[in-house]
């Protein structure tokens, strides 16, 4: 991965995309965000090194959770807490996220040049990686900040400008 | 439901790739070391050793002299993954590699505790908990 802080403000832009395409409300956005962060949950477990293994003889890994269906899987647990009514909505923009963050973590250094295979268990494909950004650097913030902030000022002037007429 | 099945996700991903060129199982080539001579082998490990002239990475049980990065590429305790050949005398030959450094490493945890955050803060400015149906609802005036 890139830091989640660039994959949040990556987040915000395509979910202010999102919303305005979708002509959704914008409550809406925030899950977004919310999505995007989900995949790297399983990164507790790679601080912990129990990330994969064999427990019980059952070999076992939690960069499963870190793939489409991982995604899918964990969007539906977040769109259950929603009310029953945003639930369809919130769920979609919850994939959303996650989809946004699989596809940045396909420019991630491999120095094998393959990424992990993020369509299991729809495929076990393992597609070229792109080699843009390590993990750790941190030049993605600055990039994804100006983005971010772009798209932020661009929707205040047309919110106001909406607000005034 | 859904628990079931990402408890699906977590075996079936196991059982397809733990040990695989996605996520190699360094324990296993460890164990008979002489069978996996001169496979091409990608290892994600720490380097335990930057003296002038050798280079030992450890992931797992698995100990390698690595040749490639020189001592003045790395130091001791760097995260480092490795793709290259198995040679003789537990020995890789590194065709690339990539090193992040421990305060590297710190650095993006603290970034990224600040976007789970931000995203936090974004969704609950927009969203409350409602008691009654123990439910995330959109905050009054939605």
């Amino acid at each position: 991965m890139p830091d989640l802080l660039t994959h949040v403000l990556i987040a915000y832009v395509i979910g202010v995309a999102a919303v305005r395409w979708t002509d959704t409300s914008d409550r809406y956005l925030p899950a977004v965000l919310v999505g995007a962060v989900a995949p790297d949950g399983m990164k507790a477990t790679v601080l912990f090194e129990i990330a994969s293994g064999t427990a019980v003889g059952v070999p076992y890994s939690f960069w499963g959770l870190h793939t489409l269906g991982g995604v899918i899987v964990l969007s539906g647990i977040g769109a259950v807490t929603l009310r029953a009514s945003d639930r369809r909505t919130g769920f979609r923009f919850l994939v959303c996220g996650g989809v946004s963050h699989l596809v940045l973590d396909l420019f991630v250094i491999r120095v094998d040049g393959v990424a992990p295979p993020y369509l299991f268990p729809v495929s076990g494909w393992l597609p070229p990686a792109a080699n843009l950004y390590a993990s750790t650097d941190l030049w993605t913030i600055p990039v994804a900040a100006a983005l971010a902030l772009s798209v932020w000022i661009v929707r205040r002037r047309d919110s106001a400008a909406s607000d005034g007429q | 439901m859904l628990c079931v099945a990402l408890g699906g996700l977590v075996v079936g991903f196991g059982s397809q790739f733990n040990g695989t060129d996605a996520y190699p199982d360094a324990a296993a080539i460890d164990a008979n070391y002489d069978a996996h001579v001169g496979e091409t082998v990608h290892i994600w490990g720490e380097v335990t050793t930057a003296d002038s002239g050798t280079v030992v990475v450890t992931a797992d049980s698995l100990s390698l002299r690595v040749t490639g990065p020189t001592a003045g590429d790395v130091a001791v305790g760097d995260q480092i993954q490795v793709y290259g050949r198995l040679a003789t005398d537990r020995r890789l030959i590194a065709t690339a590699y990539d090193v992040q450094s421990p305060g590297g490493l710190r650095r993006m945890y603290l970034v990224s505790i600040v976007g789970i955050a931000l995203a936090a803060g974004a969704f609950l400015r927009r969203w409350r908990v409602d008691i009654d149906q123990l439910a995330f609802v959109p905050r009054e005036g939605e």
